[in-house]
């Protein structure tokens, strides 16, 4: 019965690892349960196992990611993220035509960004991925800001059971990090200044996309609270992965990252709370200030970062 | 960077020469009071990493009384890293320690009347 669970739980394994390495772990875990004196043995050697298996098969997926300076990881992150991003982006055209009736007008310059920050990657020159990635940072935050600003005309509904899932909005700090990486790639060597205005960069170009995008009011919000979760759960899951693969300098990455996410929301939560009439755009001397400052802190946050990102790499 | 504390254990026993998992684990548990218990698979994951780094390598392979066996051994830069960190944690021990003698002097110092 022992074997036959431990046995189970070693499946947790890698296959290769559980062909080369199984029976010595098994006979190990085996001895272990037979010598220790204290209940729930077993199930001590039995969780073991399977939390060896999982960060096997963690680390196998990462490669050496995880031992990486975050800087170093996000340039082995990059391409597997542009790549993700040009797929994401172009999957949204199915559900706009069909919900929409056509994408919205900053489409076009979100996807082919995208595709130039992937063909960017791939080519090796960074420069040309940050020109890419940055159209598709900046739209997917400024998603969140046109909802402060009552509405979101970029939108794109990822349909997920008979929920719609705002692809822009879910996809922003996945958009952001892309955006930092190959901020921080194009960046290298160069003075700190200018290190700080590139990564500066899609930041200003949220504010300029929020201000486009004032003039209008849509009423559906509410739509905005599911990818709103899911874009901070995001946000949170990959600050801590990246806070995990390195102390200190990821740990700032991951605090930016969040701050990143959250600051839209916590914006767009301010400006509901404010009591003004309905049924209108929200007034200048409201929704500009908080915009601003939306988009002030995931800009200060991405810049020091920048900043930073050449002491950590030395 | 400091070393966590199942992995200067796993170090540590290692000085004493080659050995196969299950005695690195019960000695483990024995010089840290019990505190570090590794299960199979934390151990072995530990071993694989330090591996990994070139701190351990494996020794040999046996069979023992139907049960296969695999011995490790410290390399020269393991041993380097285990007493670095071992002079670190003793220094910082002198920190506190020192600073609590000093402290029991000042009580027994007769006060001024």
């Amino acid at each position: 019965m022992s074997r036959a669970l431990l046995r189970l739980c070693l499946q947790a394994y890698p296959r290769r690892r559980r062909n080369q390495d199984g029976e010595v772990l098994l006979d190990l875990a085996r001895e272990l349960v037979a010598t220790d004196d204290r209940r729930f043995a077993m199930s001590r050697q039995a969780v073991g196992l399977v939390r060896g298996g999982i960060a096997e098969h963690r680390s196998r997926v990462l490669g050496g990611v995880a031992a990486m300076p975050w800087r170093d990881a996000l340039g082995r992150l990059v391409l597997p993220l542009a790549a993700a991003n040009a797929t994401v982006w172009a999957a949204t055209l199915g559900p706009a035509l069909s919900v929409y009736g056509g994408p919205g007008r900053l489409w076009l310059v979100i996807v082919l960004g995208s595709v130039v920050a992937l063909l960017g990657t791939l080519a090796g020159t960074r420069t040309v991925a940050l020109l890419g990635a940055v159209p598709v940072a900046a739209a997917a935050v400024a998603t969140w800001g046109s909802f402060a600003f009552g509405h979101g005309h970029v939108r794109f509904p990822i349909v997920i059971g008979s929920v719609f899932v705002d692809g822009s909005q879910a996809w922003m700090p996945a958009a952001l990090l892309l955006a930092v990486a190959c901020a921080a790639g194009a960046a290298s060597g160069r003075r700190p200044i200018r290190v700080g205005v590139l990564a500066l960069t899609p930041a200003l170009a949220l504010g300029l996309s929020a201000a486009m995008t004032f003039d209008r009011y849509g009423a559906y919000w509410w739509v905005s609270v599911g990818p709103l979760l899911a874009g901070a759960s995001l946000a949170v899951l990959g600050g801590v992965a990246l806070a995990a693969a390195r102390r200190g300098g990821a740990a700032a990455l991951a605090a930016a990252l969040v701050l990143a996410a959250l600051t839209p929301a916590l914006a767009q939560v301010a400006i509901r709370l404010i009591p003004i009439a309905t049924g209108g755009p929200r007034p200048l001397h409201i929704s500009l200030p908080i915009g601003l400052a939306a988009v002030a802190v995931p800009a200060s946050a991405c810049m020091l970062l920048a900043r930073r990102s050449r002491r950590w790499a030395r | 960077m400091a070393l966590r504390e199942p992995t200067y254990f796993v170090l540590a026993v290692l000085l004493d020469g080659p050995l196969h998992g299950y005695a690195i684990a019960t000695r483990v548990a024995d010089l840290s009071d019990g505190r570090v218990r590794p299960t199979a698979g934390t151990l072995y994951g530990a071993l694989e990493r330090l591996r990994s780094e070139g701190l351990v390598e494996i020794e040999r392979e046996e069979v023992v009384e139907g049960r296969k066996r695999r011995y490790h051994r410290l390399t020269g830069d393991g041993e380097r890293v285990v007493r670095t960190e071992a002079a670190r944690l003793r220094a910082a021990a002198e920190v506190v320690e020192l600073r609590g003698v000093a402290a029991r002097g000042r009580q027994r110092r007769p006060r001024p009347a």
